[in-house]
């Protein structure tokens, strides 16, 4: 069966995921705890968040307040529990490209990323890869502007001490 | 270039990683917007068959008559009975004698609406002293 030309939605639909999918996935993951409640909360999330754009490019914020809820939602079911840990007993799924000719510190930094505390993790997540104001992230998290801030320079501090022990 | 500008931008080169395949998969075309997909094989077939009812209940169903518009009437018929009469005094005046009677009226009102099955008695008893001129017939 020969393919339907893309319309103009399809393309829009496309080129949105190719701008964003990426790092709407790397949220989606954070939030989660196994890759498997990750991909689920991500696809629901991203038809939801069109749907109710109508069309339109939906706005980031509610893209990624979509994920949180369902996210926090799926966190609470107890055969997702189960499931979480089945998958964590597994390979962990690499959140960033591994770059093989960029050395040690990348891969050690993405580690160390991986291993923050979820509630500075976040922000340095929305604030480095979504390139969102600290407003913003306030808004998205429900925490005040100065948490969001004081948690964005603890996870640089945590990350600087992790690098340090590189160091020879 | 202070720590975290430093930090900021190894950062930035992590590059997240790419969808999964199976998840691109999924992802090829937006979703289909709610209510607007195509009518199913059922709904097609449901279509015609309560056409095709709705015509057969229209032959065989009894025409139904517009009832006529509502029209209130109510009818009121009123009667009064003088049942008892008593003379109190007789005087004469320019030569002609006139009495003072004391007269028991019931009055009764029967009222009948078109809109109600009830029909509505009222019945009152009145007393009435009044003068008139005595006959001898």
């Amino acid at each position: 069966m020969e393919d339907s030309p893309p319309t103009a939605e399809s393309r829009l639909w496309q080129a949105w995921l190719s701008e964003h999918g990426e790092w709407f996935l790397l949220y989606a993951r954070q939030q989660t705890r196994s890759e498997a409640d990750a991909k689920d909360v991500f696809q629901e999330a991203l038809f939801d968040a069109w749907r109710r754009a109508s069309g339109a490019i939906p706005d980031k914020a509610l893209v990624l307040a979509t994920i949180r809820r369902r996210a926090i939602d799926l966190g609470r079911s107890a055969d997702r529990r189960v499931r979480r840990e089945n998958d964590f007993g597994g390979a962990r799924t690499p959140w960033f490209v591994t770059d093989f000719d960029a050395g040690d510190t990348r891969d050690f930094l993405a580690t160390a990323v991986r291993d923050l505390p979820e509630n500075l993790r976040e922000v340095l997540i929305l604030r480095i890869w979504g390139e969102m104001s600290f407003p913003e992230i306030a808004s998205l998290t429900g925490a005040p502007v100065p948490t969001a801030t004081s948690r964005y320079r603890y996870a640089l501090e945590r990350l600087r001490e992790s690098l340090a022990e590189l160091q020879p | 270039m202070n720590d975290d500008s430093e930090l900021e931008a190894m950062l930035r080169s992590l590059r997240p990683g790419s969808l999964p395949a199976d998840l691109r998969q999924n992802l090829t075309h937006p979703p289909a917007p709610v209510g607007k997909g195509p009518p199913s094989r059922l709904l097609w077939l449901a279509l015609p068959l309560a056409a095709a009812a709705a015509i057969t209940l229209g032959f065989f169903l009894p025409p139904r008559h517009a009832p006529a518009p509502a029209e209130t009437v109510t009818l009121r018929q009123s009667q009064s009975r003088l049942v008892e009469s008593r003379s109190l005094e007789v005087v004469r005046v320019d030569d002609e004698l006139w009495e003072l009677a004391e007269q028991k009226w019931v009055d009764e009102d029967l009222t009948l609406c078109s809109s109600s099955p009830v029909a509505i008695k009222l019945t009152t008893t009145r007393h009435e002293r009044v003068w008139q001129p005595v006959r001898f017939d």
